[in-house]
């Protein structure tokens, strides 16, 4: 019985069996060199491409947000009218005997006066209008204390319902006196309201 | 022929032969298989990273048609309130003062107008590196305006106002009591409107609205 050929038929089987097996590894690993090199061609070609779009992607989320903020800006507003109505609706008692010297208020956008143009992006979103108004003024009565309490009151449920007031206290209140240094009937005064802020969002 | 039949000098050809073959799938190993081995894992792993982007390219480039038309609808958008309702890029003051002198006129009363005398943002210091998402695309153009009227009429400036300028705020107010005329007060007031930071931006967003 022999299962075995000569040894030189042997020999030249196992060499190509063994050329067989490792011309097809390195067929293998070629085809997988070009395939990658074929891959990375197309993204070189398609970089540029993405790349643009990228940028209008950024672009556009930039203009979009600038968009919004211009719609927000519209609706935000304080509608002023109506709080200096409602301030005067909420006088309390005769206002013949109220005067006001001096009203005042300076809103802020909080996001974008401040913004400092720098290198990075920040974050600033939402925008925000504050408001804090000031008052003063003078009121003829014997019962100053409690007109003021009334006042804050009726601050607190405005005549006006776009008014919303998130806070409001009395800063000052002084009795004046007459040329002989006596108490009058006058009573000097001044408020701090601050206004619900407003987001300046769509 | 079974091996025990083969000779000794068989026995040697064929160990010569075995060992010359190790010996050459050796050095064919070292200088070719080996390095072509690890240039196709290398590769491998460059082709799964590169799918990735490329799939991600792919569905971006999908999303260019759409991303074109929203963006040209958004700069379009920008474009018609800047023009219709925000003051313009050169001449601002004069359209302020003929603006704010319509509703004044519309309301009957008088006003004086000038311009803020400072700016109600951070300017730009230096373009060096400087990032456009680091500060809101806009900031605001203010202008003073100075009233005598009583509370009512200034109450009636302010809605027509509101109505009619629907960007225009009232940044600040001030309201002062005059002795000599009880009735009518002296008013100052801020207004301001948006604008655009960056004069790149309206170009921009101009090319943007007819692409």
């Amino acid at each position: 019985m022999t299962f075995l050929p000569p040894p030189k038929y042997l020999c030249w089987i196992l060499y190509v069996m063994l050329f067989l097996f490792l011309g097809g590894k390195y067929h293998f690993d070629s085809s997988q060199i070009q395939e990658a090199n074929e891959r990375q061609m197309v993204w070189d070609d398609g970089a540029k491409a993405a790349g643009s779009l990228a940028r209008l992607s950024e672009e556009y989320s930039r203009f979009l947000r600038g968009q919004q903020t211009l719609e927000g800006w519209r609706i935000s507003r304080y509608p002023w009218s109506e709080v200096l109505l409602s301030i005067k609706a909420g006088l309390p008692g005769d206002l013949q005997k109220i005067q006001l010297n001096r009203l005042q208020f300076d809103e802020e956008i909080e996001g974008l006066r401040k913004s400092i143009p720098g290198e990075r992006v920040a974050m600033f979103y939402p925008l925000k209008r504050k408001v804090k108004i000031s008052l003063s003024g003078v009121i003829q009565t014997d019962r100053s204390q409690s007109m003021f309490q009334e006042f804050q009151r009726n601050m607190q449920d405005p005549y006006s319902e776009n008014v919303s007031v998130a806070s409001m206290s009395l800063v000052n209140s002084s009795l004046l006196l007459n040329k002989y240094r006596e108490p009058t009937d006058l009573t000097r005064f001044s408020f701090l309201i601050n206004l619900s802020p407003h987001e300046l969002r769509p | 022929m079974s091996s025990k039949d083969l000779s000794s000098e068989q026995s040697k050809i064929f160990f010569l032969f075995l060992g010359t073959a190790f010996l050459l799938l050796a050095i064919l190993n070292a200088l070719v298989f080996s390095p072509a081995g690890n240039a196709a894992k290398e590769s491998k792993e460059l082709i799964e990273a590169l799918d990735g982007k490329i799939l991600r390219g792919g569905e971006l480039a999908s999303r260019s048609e759409e991303l074109i038309a929203q963006n040209k609808a958004t700069s379009t958008e920008i474009l018609r309130v800047l023009r219709e309702d925000l003051p313009p890029e050169s001449g601002r003051y004069s359209w302020a003062l003929s603006t704010l002198s319509e509703i004044a006129l519309d309301v009957d009363l008088e006003i004086s107008v000038q311009n803020h005398p400072h700016l109600r943002y951070i300017p730009v210091k230096t373009r060096e590196r400087l990032d456009v998402n680091s500060v809101p695309m806009w900031v605001t153009y203010a202008v003073d305006v100075e009233l005598h009227v009583s509370f009512l009429e200034l109450v009636q400036f302010m809605g027509a106002l509101h109505d009619a300028q629907p960007y225009c705020s009232v940044a600040a107010l001030e309201i002062n009591a005059l002795r000599s005329t009880p009735e009518k007060h002296s008013i100052v007031m801020t207004l301001e409107w948006p604008v655009l930071r960056f004069e790149e931006d309206f170009e921009r967003l101009q090319s943007l609205s007819v692409m």
